[in-house]
């Protein structure tokens, strides 16, 4: 009995000293979708599904764990940040996979591959935000890249997804050849170092003060591809459109909120000490993508560009986060916006993956009396659009008013004031919308809502269809009430700084 | 011979980004893009010869040698799937996600 | 650096490497009786009569073979640093490499099962 117990206990401190066992979850979860797919030639998929949810579920319970056994021995404030950031992403990928899985039924691929790369893009996120290496941070940077790719392209016959993929695949490949050249440039100048620790101190002392720079301008380039900062914007609206909308969902959190994470961890750690250059370019960039993502949002006729602009624009707000950070509050306020923004911008590719199943269209024009169709869809896309522009009682509102503050005390006065003007803008455009749902009269009587949903009587896609509506509803409660619990989720990111 | 080399890694680099700005085809896009990684490489190389340890640059070439091959197989595979469709590989046709 | 002498035995093996097909070239055209005709005209292709245009299609199908082979060719290089320390590494750098080739073989399995490695 007492070696049971001790077996157990020294089990447990195994399992909890092993780190990367959220991810060695995954990857079993990957393989077992593999093997089950191929071994049920491809029938079985609602096994498939539950498989995959599983698998994220007891990833993220375990990361919770660990975080919890760690912190009551000793406090790491890198390790905090790498975690939050894991757990971010396990939600994502847990929303879109829930929120996309009856979309791929209805449009009658294999979920099987769909769900594979999912997971994997999840993966190479969830390694990329705690990487300490320049390698693991390349591979994982790739994979990541590539599993959206692929999810990019999942359309494969349809000739405007083959269109984004292709773009995509281009630019990903350009960017991360430059973050790449950066990284070479490191390497040379920290004397052979590639983890970002001893990095820091070869690079202190260099007589080759000027390479540094254009090693950081390399970084940023490829990191601003990833984020869809303003100068690298371009691929952004185009692949939006063109790929599947739950892909799009996707998109929109993960690679972001991962590129976030190794652009902080590289700019945070590597560059501290010129901070004054780097943070002058981050915030001209970070107030040309608000300015022109906001602009050209309003312009736009299509919700999946518009909402592409908008996500640019909102990057642009993160950055200022990522440019207060301060020695009492460190990441606090740009960790806390990031996870408002991934439940908001889940939240409304929800409905709008909902909307283009049921219609098939995703113009802004077709959205006209939508009230009188569903109210349901229509309430959560209202909320999810009113807190992404910043209405007050939503938690938009709320993070972005931390935001602010926490930018205008570091002194970034005018960042602080563009970013308020532009919010306005763009709770113009979300409110044209929202209007034209309300008010609007139903121009295309003849597109009967449930049209899809007749062919398709089949128990697994009604239980999917749930949990498309499930997702939704989450996405919208959570992305209204998380502003009531906002104290509890700033306490726990107040520490995070390395 | 450690100037060269970077010398000669910034010009393929130089190169490889001309041929992928202004190749209209994808293929040929993509062999820019396998240009681009293999002047990075040459960087790689000639950076960890200066070096006491010199596996940790070698071994990150054989790990960007080997993304870079999964990301041309990725890239033909996308290639196939377009020429499929609409029977030519051009990158200048490809026009049907504009503003 | 290419002017020191420890390279010396590799510019005469340069050397000689050239001419070789210089030499075989030139002794030919001195040797051989001059006769023009048609059939000599043509590019020899290992007793086969070639036809049509330089410029052919492949078959699509050589695209999923090269596809699987590049990748686990290039997976392949992984193993070699492993197998020139492996001693030094351990049992521990060989269950990861099991490990590894593992995963490769899931994907393997997977595209014999999708039919990438079907002829027809």
């Amino acid at each position: 009995m007492n070696d049971i117990n001790l077996f157990l206990a020294k089990l447990t401190y195994t399992s909890a000293k092993l780190t990367i066992l959220p991810e060695i979850i995954l990857i079993l979860g990957l393989v077992a979708v593999v093997v089950i797919d191929l071994l049920s030639k491809g029938k079985n998929t609602f096994l498939l599904y539950k498989i995959s949810m599983v698998t994220l579920l007891a990833s993220a319970v375990i990361l919770l764990w660990q975080w919890g056994f760690f912190t009551a021995y000793e406090r790491s404030h890198a390790r905090d940040f790498g975690n939050i950031f894991r757990f971010f992403l396990l939600i994502c990928s847990l929303l879109s996979i829930s929120s996309s899985v009856d979309y791929i039924l209805c449009s009658k691929m294999s979920l099987a591959e769909f769900l594979l790369f999912k997971l994997a893009a999840g993966l190479g996120g969830m390694v990329l935000s705690c990487a300490n290496d320049l390698v693991t941070i390349y591979v994982s940077l790739e994979f990541l890249a590539l599993s959206s790719c692929f999810l990019s392209g999942y359309t494969k016959r349809d000739m405007r997804s083959n269109e984004a993929t292709m773009k995509f695949l281009l630019m990903s490949g350009a960017s991360s050849s430059l973050l790449l050249y950066g990284f070479s440039l490191l390497y040379g100048l920290s004397g052979g170092q590639l983890q970002l620790d001893k990095i820091v101190d070869g690079i202190i002392f260099n007589r080759y003060g000027s390479i540094i720079y254009l090693s950081a301008a390399f970084t940023t380039a490829g990191t601003a591809f990833k984020l869809s900062l303003f100068p690298f914007h371009q691929w952004t609206p185009d692949v939006y459109e063109g790929s599947p909308t739950p892909v799009v969902a996707f998109f929109s959190v993960t690679s972001k909120v991962a590129a976030l994470a190794l652009f902080t961890r590289l700019f945070g750690l590597i560059f501290p000490y010129f901070s004054n250059e780097w943070h002058v370019a981050v915030g001209l960039l970070a107030t040309f993508s608000m300015i022109l993502g906001n602009l050209i949002a309003v312009t736009q006729r299509s919700v999946k560009r518009m909402l592409a602009f908008s996500s640019i624009s909102q990057i642009g707000y993160i950055m200022i986060g990522v440019l207060s950070a301060d020695s009492g509050n460190g990441y606090a306020s740009m960790i806390t916006y990031t996870f408002i923004y991934i439940l908001m911008n889940l939240g409304t590719f929800a409905c709008i993956t909902l909307f283009g199943l049921r219609t098939g269209t995703d113009n802004i024009r077709d959205y006209a009396g939508l009230y009188m169709k569903d109210p349901v869809l229509t309430f959560s896309l209202v909320l999810c659009l009113l807190s992404l522009g910043g209405m007050p009682p939503l938690s938009g509102f709320f993070g972005k008013l931390y935001l602010f503050w926490h930018g205008w005390k570091a002194g970034l006065y005018s960042l602080v004031l563009v970013a308020l003007v532009t919010s306005v803008i763009s709770i113009y455009y979300y409110l044209k919308i929202i209007k034209l749902m309300f008010t609007g009269k139903s121009g295309r009587s003849d597109t009967p809502l449930n049209s899809r949903q007749n062919s398709l009587v089949s128990l697994s896609i009604s239980i999917s269809k749930n949990s498309l509506e499930i997702a939704m509803i989450i996405c919208a409660l959570a992305s209204t009430l998380s502003g009531i619990f906002i104290d509890p989720i700033i306490e726990i990111t107040r520490n995070t700084f390395f | 011979m450690f100037e060269q080399g970077l010398i000669l890694s910034a010009y393929l680099l130089c190169v490889g980004f001309f041929g992928l700005i202004t190749s209209r085809n994808m293929v040929r896009a993509l062999m820019s893009l396998e240009l681009i990684f293999n002047a990075i490489t040459l960087n790689f190389i000639t950076l960890s010869n200066l070096f006491d340890n010199r596996e940790t640059g070698e071994i990150f070439t054989l790990f960007v040698i080997a993304v870079a091959a999964a990301e041309a197989a990725t890239g033909l595979a996308i290639a196939l799937s377009i020429h499929r469709n609409r029977r030519s590989t051009r990158i200048d046709q490809s026009n049907l996600l504009k503003w | 650096m290419f002017l020191s002498h420890q390279y010396d035995s590799f510019w005469i093996f340069l050397l000689v490497c050239i001419s070789i097909p210089l030499l075989a070239f030139s002794i030919t055209r001195f040797a051989a009786p001059p006769r023009e005709g048609p059939e000599k005209s043509t590019s020899y292709e290992s007793g086969i009569e070639p036809k049509g245009d330089t410029w052919i299609r492949f078959q699509i199908r050589y695209y999923m073979f090269a596809l699987v082979f590049t990748v686990f060719d290039v997976e392949t290089v992984f193993l070699y640093p492993w197998a020139t320390s492996f001693e030094e590494l351990g049992l521990f750098a060989f269950v990861e490499v099991i490990v590894f080739i593992f995963i490769l073989i899931v994907g393997l399995v997977y595209a014999w099962r999708k039919g990438a490695l079907e002829w027809c």
